[in-house]
Order: structure tokens, then sequence, then C-alpha cells
């Protein structure tokens, strides 16, 4: 895990107040989720973070962050 | 014989169904009846999806992506223009296509289509660079307002979502053709039966999308193979041209030649 405090923050997460690290990484946070999956996207504040930046882009204290999966659709 | 191919957005298809992935009993008789549909064009959509939930969702998105079909996210649930273009920019970067089958929904009841805000986000998502099916009324002023936008595609309802009752304003579906004669029409919803489908193709729909009819049948695959095969022989009925109706009866054996003791009845 990178370089975090042991200070928390809120954040809300799928709709759900949760609070982490300050400092923690989107790769951190799918880490402790144990969020395995091929296709989905990382939406912080309505903004999609790209895969590549999964390890240095940071949540903010009010962040909310959503992951978004396909589903069936007609 | 097959109908003739055609081209969606400059892709080329041979089949003109469009079929959905939701309502299914299960994962594999939905992959049966993807499969068993022939359909080159598979509706799909997302949502938040927590951790717990993940390994479901990988299943799904591996079993779509086993089909190698071409994906058309919807908007499904929207009931604003703002909510649409989020969702279609999201659809986007998930799904690595600018196809978005576009669903504002004004009225919970029927699920009609917002035909004002489908024209608002029709606008900003086409000036975005996306390729818009929009699923909308049968309302010609509407439609030509979309065609007016930049749409090639539009996808009229038959009948509301998921009711099976088929196409309850033939004349209007007829206008449609019959004034937007370039514009490719899909009937989008409402479709129960295959013989709706017929109808719709004979009519000279250029494809349609339909879910539930399949994904509800007691046997999806076998019901999707009977879609298959009767959109194909609505469209081929309109290549071939059918006859005008008449009031009167006309014979049809001919008439001339006939046994002397006939002519004299």
């Amino acid at each position: 895990m990178s370089e975090i405090s042991r200070q928390k923050i809120d954040i809300v997460f799928n709709g759900e107040a949760m609070a982490v690290e300050k400092g923690i990484t989107v790769m951190d946070l799918l880490h402790i989720l144990e969020f395995v999956t091929s296709r989905f996207l990382v939406v912080i504040n309505d903004h999609v973070v790209p895969k590549s930046a999964y390890g240095t882009t940071q949540l903010e204290l009010g962040d909310h962050c959503d992951t978004m999966s396909p589903i069936s659709g007609g | 014989m097959q109908a003739s191919p055609w081209n969606v957005y400059g892709t080329e298809l041979d089949s003109r169904l469009f079929i959905g992935t939701a309502l299914y009993p299960s994962p594999q008789v939905m992959l049966e009846a993807l499969k068993a549909s022939q359909s080159q064009v598979i509706t799909v959509s997302l949502r938040r999806q927590t951790p717990a939930q993940s390994d479901s969702g990988d299943k799904f998105w591996q079993l779509i992506e086993s089909l190698g079909c071409h994906l058309l996210p919807n908007t499904a649930g929207c009931y604003s223009a703002q909510e649409a273009i989020k969702t279609a920019h999201l659809a986007r970067e998930l799904f690595d296509t600018d196809w978005i089958k576009l669903e504002v929904l004004g009225d919970s009841y029927n699920l009609q289509p917002d035909p004002f805000a489908l024209v608002e986000a029709t606008k900003v998502l086409i000036d975005e660079g996306f390729k818009v099916f929009p699923y909308c009324t049968d309302d010609l002023v509407l439609c030509q307002k979309l065609a007016d936008l930049g749409c090639e595609v539009l996808m009229p309802w038959g009948s509301p979502i998921g009711t099976g009752q088929g196409l309850i304003n033939p004349y209007a579906l007829e206008t449609l053709r019959k004034r937007l004669p370039d514009l490719i029409l899909i009937v989008d919803a409402g479709i129960g039966k295959p013989s709706d489908a017929v109808q719709a193709m004979e009519i000279g729909f250029d494809g349609v999308l339909l879910n539930t009819a399949v994904a509800e049948a007691l046997n999806p695959a076998k019901m999707a193979d009977a879609f298959s095969q009767a959109i194909n022989a609505g469209r081929l009925a309109y290549e071939a041209g059918l006859m005008p109706k008449r009031d009167n009866a006309k014979p049809s054996t001919p008439t001339l030649d006939q046994p002397i003791w006939q002519q004299y009845d």
C-alpha cells in the first residue's frame, strides 16, 4: 500500500458512507475491497479515473467514488 | 434465402434482430437464446456494482464477450437529459463503443420516452461524436427532429416496454416509413410474438429490437430462433414486394379456354 497516514477521512463509496485512511489511492481501495473483475470503471465525483491513474489518484474528504460494471439490459 | 445485409452507422450486418440480455432465467439460458437468435447486436447496460456483486458481473461480461457481437449500451432508467448524457459517457468508456441506445423516460407508468429531453440529449451526444440510437415514440415530427439532428437510426416503440402488445399504431409506423424513406427504422419495445416482428418488417422497417418476448418465453432459445426466422421472412417479403390489397375478388385460375360446359353455366 502507498504511504498513508492513520488519519481517517469520510468518503461515499457506491452510495454508502465509508471511512478510509487519508492518502489512500484508488488502487489501494480496490485492493482492500478485493474488487476482482475484468471490466469496470472507477468514477470519482462523476469523472472517470483512467486505469493508468489508479495508483496515483488519492481519495479526498467527501469524494463520491463509484465502481461501474456491465449488467444485462434490454 | 437470407434477406439482404444492411449497414448501421458504417457497420454491415446480416441479422436484422437486435436482442436484449435482461430477464433470462439464467446466464446459460441467456447464452443459448442469444446464440439461437443469430443476432449480431446485443443490448447491455451498466450499474454501480459493489465488490460482493463483482464476481457475477464479471461472469456476465465474460459470457457477453464470448459472443463477439456488437454491443449497444443503453441509458435505461434515466429520466432527464443530463442523467442520460452522463450515463452515455460512462457507457462509452466501459464498453469502448460510441453506439448508444438513448432512453430518456418521461412517465413511469408506460415508460414512454420524454420527447423533449430526448431531443436535448441527442443533440449533445451527436455533437460529442456518439452514434445515437434513440428510443422514441412513433410521433412523426419528433422523428423528423431527431433525423435533422443527425440520427441515422430511429427506434420508435411498437408499444410500451415489456407489454408484448405488438404494433398498437401501425398507421404511425407506416407513416414514418413513408416520410423518412432513407432512415434506418428499428421497432424497439412492445414486440410480443414473431408475427408482430413480421408485421414491422413487412411495412419496411429495417430491424427489430426485442428482449422480453424471448427472455420470458417458456423456451427462450426456441423463441429466439422463431424471431430470427420471422424477421428474415418479413424482410424477404418486403424486398420481394407485397401485392396490393383489392376490394373485389379476382380469380387466380385463368378463365380462358375453359371446358365448353363451364362456358354455358
